[in-house]
C-alpha cells in the first residue's frame, strides 16, 4: 500500500515537474530563485586563538606596547567594490579613549596607512574606519599593527574587525 | 503517514530552499534574450527591498514598488542582454519572475497581380495600321502598394517575355517530337509491312513444300 502511494506521489511529481518545464518553455517566462549573499569575507589568520574569525582577545595590554594581527579579505563578488572596515578595540574593565593609542596601521604589500585619525569614541570602547577598494574574486592579505600610548590603563583588550559594503 | 506529514513538508521546504542559488551581493549577472519585443520583471523576496537593492538595465523601468514585491518593465530587443545588478549591501532571498514576448518576423510578401488583356487598338498613322498592344488593364496590389511599381511592372512585363520565348521553345520542341514521332511511326508502319509481306512468303512456301509432301505420298 505504502509502495502505491510512493509510487503515485513520484509520478504526480514528475508530471508536475515535467508540465512546469512544458509551461516555463511554452510561455516565455523564467524563474529561478537565488539568495543574495554577504560578498565580502573577513577571517583574521594571527595570532593563532583568538575568539572567532573577526575578534580576537589580546590578553592583557600594557601601555607603550604594539600588538599585530594579521587577516585577510576576500570579495567574492564580480565586480570591484569599495568595502569600509571597522576596527573596534574594547577593554573588558576600564574605559579606553582615543587619545590612549599612538598609531593604528593598516598594512598590505602595496600600501601603508594610519588610520588613527577616524577614531570615534563609544561607550568604553573606540574604532576606527576606512574604507578601501577591493578588486573582484580576489583576497588581499593585511596587517593591522595598533601602538597603544604609555598613558594606557592596563586592562584585558579585545580587537574586533570587520568589513562592511 | 499523518504523523511523518510535517516531516515531509520541512523536508520539501528544505529542498527548495537548497535549489536557491547562492549570488554575491555586488555582483552582475547577465542574461541573453535572442528574440525579445517586451521585457517584465517580477521581484518577490522574503524581506523587504530597499530601494536601489536590484538594478537592471538597459532601458529597464522600475514600475511597481513594494514591501517584498518589485516590478520592472524592460523595452528589449532581439539579441537584448540583461544586466542584473545586486546592490552590495543585499541580503535577501528572492524569486524572480521574468515573462517576456517574443516577436516573430514573417517575410515580407509582395504580391502584385497583374492582369493582361490583348485588345486591338486601330492607331490612324499615315499607314493606317493595326497593332495588336498589350496594354495593363487593371492593377492589384495586395497587400501594399510599392512604391516603385513601375518598376515592378517592367519586371513582369520582362519576365512575361522571357516567358513567351520559353513558351515558344516548348512549342518547336513539341513540334519536333511529333515529326520525329510521324517519323518513328512511317518507320514502324514500313517494318511491319515487310514483316508481314515476309510471313506471307514463309506460308506459302510452307503450303507449297505441304502440297509436294502430300503429292509424293499419294505416288507413292
Amino acid at each position: 500500500m505504502n509502495k502505491k502511494l510512493v509510487t503515485l506521489l513520484g509520478l504526480m511529481l514528475g508530471l508536475g515537474a515535467a508540465f512546469g518545464a512544458l509551461v516555463t518553455v511554452i510561455s516565455n517566462v523564467i524563474t529561478y530563485s537565488f539568495q543574495s549573499k554577504v560578498p565580502f569575507e573577513l577571517v583574521i589568520t594571527s595570532p593563532q586563538g583568538c575568539v572567532d574569525n573577526t575578534e580576537c582577545n589580546l590578553g592583557t595590554v600594557y601601555g607603550g606596547s604594539t600588538v599585530e594581527l594579521g587577516f585577510n579579505v576576500t570579495n567574492r563578488a564580480n565586480n570591484d567594490l569599495v568595502g569600509t572596515y571597522k576596527i573596534e578595540i574594547i577593554p573588558r574593565n576600564q574605559t579606553l579613549d582615543c587619545n590612549e593609542i599612538s598609531s593604528v596601521k593598516l598594512i598590505d604589500l602595496e600600501k601603508e596607512q594610519d588610520i588613527k585619525d577616524t577614531c570615534v569614541k563609544t561607550d568604553g570602547s573606540v574604532y576606527f574606519n576606512t574604507s578601501e577598494t577591493i578588486a573582484k574574486e580576489s583576497t588581499v592579505e593585511k596587517t593591522l599593527k595598533i601602538t597603544f600610548n604609555k598613558a594606557l590603563h592596563e586592562d584585558n583588550y579585545t580587537i574586533a574587525i570587520s568589513i562592511l559594503p | 503517514m499523518k504523523a511523518k506529514l510535517p516531516f515531509l513538508s520541512f523536508l520539501f521546504f528544505i529542498f527548495s530552499v537548497a535549489l536557491a542559488t547562492n549570488y554575491y551581493s555586488g555582483s552582475s549577472y547577465f542574461y541573453d534574450f535572442p528574440s525579445c519585443k517586451n521585457l517584465n520583471i517580477t521581484m518577490i523576496c522574503s524581506n523587504k527591498i530597499d530601494l536601489n537593492e536590484f538594478y537592471f538595465s538597459p532601458n529597464c523601468f522600475l514600475v511597481e514598488n513594494q514591501t517584498y514585491v518589485n516590478k520592472w518593465v524592460c523595452d528589449c530587443w532581439n539579441g537584448y542582454k540583461l544586466n542584473f545588478t545586486i546592490n552590495p549591501a543585499s541580503n535577501n532571498t528572492c524569486d524572480i519572475y521574468m515573462v517576456y514576448t517574443q516577436e516573430i518576423e514573417f517575410p515580407e510578401k509582395r504580391e502584385v497581380y497583374v492582369h493582361y488583356s490583348e485588345t486591338p487598338i486601330v492607331y490612324n498613322t499615315t499607314l493606317n495600321q493595326t497593332i495588336n498592344q498589350t496594354i495593363i488593364e487593371k492593377e492589384k496590389i495586395v497587400p501594399y502598394i510599392p512604391e516603385d511599381v513601375n518598376k515592378t511592372i517592367e519586371e513582369l512585363k520582362k519576365s512575361l517575355e522571357e516567358q513567351k520565348i520559353i513558351n515558344e521553345g516548348n512549342t518547336r520542341t513539341i513540334s519536333l517530337l511529333m515529326e520525329n514521332l510521324k517519323e518513328l511511326q512511317s518507320k514502324s508502319s514500313f517494318y511491319m509491312n515487310l514483316a508481314l509481306f515476309l510471313t506471307f512468303l514463309a506460308s506459302l512456301f510452307a503450303i507449297l513444300l505441304i502440297g509436294r509432301f502430300l503429292s509424293r505420298k499419294r505416288n507413292l
